[in-house]
């Protein structure tokens, strides 16, 4: 059994210190296993995220029969969490380096289009997500989900235990409101 | 905007779940009821709503979390270094040589932190092992000149360039690989089987170490073909495994073992290409090494058993373990010079003592590293 699904065993019996203890383990994971893959890829290759997210999540709990499904939501709320901040800890990193705008850039990627998003977009995403956290807390949960840890929204529903079609509607002002304070333009597609 | 917004959400949701856009204009002026900071917020919703964005629109980000291809390379410019060339690489870091202008001109070797491996663990060890070097002065243990942080936000260490043969190199040219093992190097002749203490063991590493608070650096003893014909400096201290032992004699040559529980390997390094592993054994063949540390001129002995470290207080006839002591004062010396703290105030004057009285002391427990660094001591046996 790891630490992480021990934590979770603990969260679920009720033991509120548990869940502290859980974003620092997930957060050292994904470093960790995003370290692992960059160390067996050529330089410049990029990881998705959120991928990154769900593969910590099949080796660290699915692989524990006695899971339940609550072991999800603590899990994928101290992901997201945790890859937000390791996305807004490399932006910033790479912002230190003054080198030029070319390696300023960090590319992301989705599956039906490439697109190059600065450090300033991520850092600006980050603030509005704070912003949003600070406004509207339910939403600001959704959109973490949605966009740190990759859910569907089927799923982010699933995972905070409530109807999809709330969901759907705190994700429509969730991206609305994110949307409205993000830098005019954002990432150009390529 | 904080005290609307609750209100302008509902508006905003209620509109776009309700109405065609060509009716938000009218829907939204009926329901915000001439309040026109409340409208003004909808207004703003509602354009972001219709506008696309593919940070937000994709099915996830997809991000470069190390970016390899940002790190230093040759040509890159580190405070007053040029980089020039690549020309080791280490489990943690990098080493490069580098030109330096000022305030001296000369060719120095830089070494940095690994991309992606800039954790806060890494970087402490890292610390570790820049302190460990810094604190020697000794004709076999690369100088320290320098240390920082590059632009790009990673630890570097500027270490004197040694020029000369490889390790490797050395046993091509004198002949000094076995023929069955071409892995093999037959310098390497454990001393400790012959079950000694061998005589005068790093005693100059030792004289480097005392009054220089260094707890780092341990020893074992290599019997070395063509002795004297070798002139190796430390490069590397072993900052990184738990159990590990770093290794120099007095002829120069220089390697480290590692212990993984089952196997105990010992590498030796090869200053321009990392490190490379030549000689495997089973557990327990480096057992029989004797060493005890003596803190500050006094009574009391830093030693580790089964790699649990120890003090041992003389003046009792007793021994600690180290977390248990009820003296503090030992305990904070160790850790701030675990801690990279580069001027302690305090000073480990150290001493091989040959005295096997050492009180027994349970070994059940797992070694844990202090502080999380290299706490590096070599094993005492149990009597």
């Amino acid at each position: 059994m790891t630490d992480i699904t021990r934590i979770l065993s603990q969260i679920e019996s009720g033991d509120p210190s548990a869940a502290d203890q859980l974003l620092p383990l997930v957060y050292n994971e994904l470093r960790r296993l995003a370290a692992q893959k960059m160390a067996q890829e050529k330089p410049g290759q990029t990881l998705q995220a959120t991928a990154l997210v769900h593969e910590a999540y099949l080796r660290l709990v699915e692989g524990d029969t006695d899971r339940h499904w609550d072991s999800r939501v603590h899990f994928f709320a101290a992901a997201s969490e945790a890859m937000r901040r390791i996305l807004v800890e490399n932006a910033r990193h790479k912002k230190s380096w003054k080198a030029g705008g070319e390696l300023q850039r960090v590319r992301l990627e989705d599956a039906a289009a490439a697109i190059e998003v600065t450090c300033d977009d991520v850092l600006d995403l980050n603030e509005a997500v704070e912003l949003l956290l600070r406004e509207d807390p339910q939403a600001a949960s959704v959109a973490k989900l949605r966009l740190f840890a990759g859910l569907t929204l089927e799923d982010v529903a699933a995972c905070l235990g409530q109807p999809t079609t709330t969901t759907f509607r705190q994700w429509t002002y969730a991206r609305a409101f994110l949307r409205m304070h993000l830098r005019k333009g954002g990432p150009a597609p390529q | 905007m904080s005290s609307h917004a609750p209100e302008a959400k509902q508006i905003f949701l209620a509109a776009v779940e309700q109405c065609a856009p060509d009716q938000w204009r009218q829907f939204v002026d009926e329901a915000t009821r001439g309040d026109e900071a409340l409208r003004q917020q909808v207004d703003a919703l509602l354009d972001a709503h219709r506008e696309t964005n593919q940070l937000l629109d994709g099915t996830g980000l997809l991000a470069t979390v190390a970016q390899a291809s940002l790190t230093e390379r040759p040509g890159t410019q580190i405070g007053p270094y040029k980089l020039v060339q690549e020309i080791g690489e280490g489990g943690m870091g990098m080493v490069y040589m580098a030109a330096q202008k000022e305030p001296v001109r000369r060719k120095v070797a830089l070494k940095i932190i690994k991309p992606g491996m800039d954790t806060r663990e890494v970087i402490a060890r890292f610390a570790a092992e820049k302190q460990a070097l810094a604190i020697m002065d000794h004709p076999n243990i690369a100088k320290v000149h320098d240390a920082g942080t590059t632009e790009s936000g990673r630890p570097y260490f500027v270490m004197e360039l040694v020029n000369g043969v490889t390790i490797t190199q050395y046993c091509d040219d004198n002949n000094l690989w076995t023929p069955t093992d071409p892995g093999t190097i037959n310098i390497i002749e454990p001393a400790a089987e012959a079950n000694q203490l061998p005589a005068g063991i790093g005693s100059n590493i030792f004289g480097a170490c005392d009054e220089r608070n260094a707890i780092h650096i341990d020893l074992y003893e290599f019997q070395l073909s063509g002795q004297g014909e070798l002139s190796y400096r430390l490069l590397d201290t072993v900052a990184d495994r738990p159990r590990s032992y770093t290794y120099i004699n007095d002829s120069g040559a220089f390697g480290y073992a590692t212990d993984n529980g089952t196997t105990q390997s010992v590498r030796l390094y090869r200053p321009d290409q990392g490190s490379l592993t030549v000689h495997e054994s089973p557990s327990g063949t480096y057992a029989d090494v004797r060493t005890r540390i003596r803190i500050n001129d006094s009574n009391d002995f830093l030693y580790t058993l089964d790699g649990i470290p120890y003090l041992y207080r003389e003046s009792e006839n007793r021994s600690y373990r180290l977390y248990d002591l009820a003296d503090n004062y030992t305990k904070n010396v160790l850790f701030k010079s675990s801690a990279g703290d580069v001027n302690p105030p305090y000073s480990f004057v150290s001493s091989v003592v040959s005295d096997d009285n050492v009180s027994g002391a349970p070994v059940d427990d797992p070694f844990d590293t202090i502080g999380g660094l290299g706490f590096v001591l070599t094993p005492v046996p149990k009597q």
